[in-house]
């Protein structure tokens, strides 16, 4: 699908409307997304609009059941997986309605950071052959679709022992984070990114959000962040991340 | 925007209603600094969720079920769904809480987002599994009719009703229909029997018209 066609499909925004009232087709959807990717515009109305459903659920408020939340936090601790995972895995669709089929995409996502991670320093050939043998309605096939776009960009922050690379996309709101060699923490620290705006004198750094090592590998994707042409920079804070830097920085793009 | 002097009251002198006035201001800057320290939590306990932090979360859960939860019983109405929705969403927020990025938005905004989306999944599954299994005689269409009760009869919503009610009515039916009765546009059109387009228009129209109400003069 090209631009051209995007725009056809949506001549103007009013449709910007039904997108936030979720009262499009998934087929729409996905369209209706990929033309906010490209339309600064279209994305400003939607966060706008955005505010007003914000507004509208709080004065819906009813206070649930405690048993639901007896539920949640045992389902929690009896899947001491789930918050890596996340942390490993942030190109998640917002489809998943059971556990059960948490747990099978769990296993379809493992496969697909462990291909992310081996495939390093060829990503975007290999992501594009993985782009066509998975279905299209897979979590995975957003994230091999994203990482085979040629406008992807490519940040390497390297110190003396590890290296890191943050690829981001013109289109996208990730920030996919690939290397190695960087030391392991202990579970009261972290790794933290950081994108501070290169064209703001003092700007402060803005937080992508927090990784940790797997195996000692780099496989994470988090949130590219709204700063424009980042320096990009990693530093060790204390378990949660913080909204600011407060410890070493490790790594920081050239 | 200049606030329009109030009429004097006879019963009234200056120095009480100065001091009405400094409430009021008082109230909102206290109200405003709720919010503020609200919105602060929770961005911590969302990291700290993130991190795995089991008591973070526990926390995180009480503050924003109540939000879920709200949304998933006026869009399912149905109590048992509700609370299943509840429980998906909740777990959802749970594996995605490293992926949140304050600079794209507020958490409350993020959460309704994700509750609102899985209320109308749910929903829409359920009217289509329905439409499967069930005779004709038991179809269970949400009309606009019904919606509009409902809405109607719920005191809660307060201030939201009345800025609903304030919409033109056209714009107040699509918005109904697509926000609590989980209606896709197209399905809003064929029940209010106008075109696709207009649709789209009513509804863009009539949120702008409630961010107004809502958003801006809050």
């Amino acid at each position: 699908m090209t631009i051209s066609d995007i725009g056809d499909k949506f001549e103007n925004n009013d449709a910007a409307g039904a997108f936030v009232l979720n009262a499009m087709s998934p087929d729409e959807r996905e369209t209706f997304q990929q033309r906010m990717g490209v339309d600064p515009d279209l994305r400003s109305e939607v966060d706008e609009l955005r505010k007003v459903t914000e507004a509208m659920s709080l004065y819906l408020l009813e206070e649930p059941p405690p048993t639901v939340k007896d539920a949640v936090m045992s389902l929690i601790l009896s899947e001491p997986q789930l918050d890596r995972i996340a942390s490993e895995s942030t190109v998640v669709s917002e489809d998943l309605a059971t556990v059960a089929v948490l747990s099978e995409r769990r296993a379809i996502r493992r496969g697909s950071l462990a291909a992310l991670s081996a495939m390093a320093a060829a990503f975007l050939v290999i992501v594009g052959f993985v782009a066509l043998d998975t279905p299209s309605s897979t979590v995975d096939d957003q994230i091999a679709a994203a990482l085979a776009d040629p406008m992807a960009s490519v940040e390497v922050l390297q110190n003396e022992t590890g290296m890191l690379r943050v690829i981001t996309l013109p289109n996208s709101e990730d920030a996919v984070l690939v290397g190695s060699g960087l030391p392991a923490l202990d579970d009261a620290q972290t790794y933290q990114l950081w994108a501070i705006d290169s064209a703001v004198e003092d700007a402060a750094p803005v937080s992508a959000g927090t990784f940790d090592l797997s195996d000692g590998e780099i496989r994470a994707i988090l949130r590219r962040t709204s700063v424009n042409d980042p320096v990009w920079a990693v530093s060790i804070e204390p378990a949660g991340g913080s909204p600011q830097p407060t410890g070493e920085i490790v790594l920081i793009s050239a | 925007m200049a606030i329009p002097a109030k009429k004097p009251d006879p019963d009234d002198d200056a120095g009480s209603s100065n001091l009405k006035a400094s409430s009021l201001a008082q109230d909102i800057r206290t109200r405003e600094v709720e919010r503020q320290e609200r919105s602060e939590r929770l961005v911590m306990l969302l990291a700290l969720a993130a991190d795995g932090n089991h008591d973070a979360f526990s926390e995180f859960y009480d503050l924003v079920s109540p939000i879920v939860f709200g949304i998933a019983r006026r869009v399912l109405v149905d109590r048992s769904l509700a609370e299943e929705t509840l429980q998906d969403v909740m777990l959802e927020l749970w594996r995605q809480a490293p992926r949140f990025d304050q600079a794209a938005g507020s958490v409350t905004g993020w959460v309704s987002t994700i509750a609102h989306r899985r209320a109308v999944d749910r929903v829409r599954s359920e009217q289509s599994h329905r439409n499967r299994h069930e005779a004709e005689a038991l179809k269970v269409e949400i009309d606009f009719d019904s919606v509009a009760e409902a809405i109607e009869g719920d005191f809660e919503m307060g201030r939201l009703r009345e800025a609903l009610t304030d919409l033109p009515a056209a714009q107040r039916e699509s918005i109904l229909l697509a926000y609590f009765g989980g209606k896709t546009y197209r399905d809003v059109a064929a029940e209010l029997g106008i075109a696709e387009g207009t649709a789209k228009t009513r509804i863009r129209d009539g949120l702008q018209k409630l961010r107004f109400a809502l958003v801006e003069v809050g």
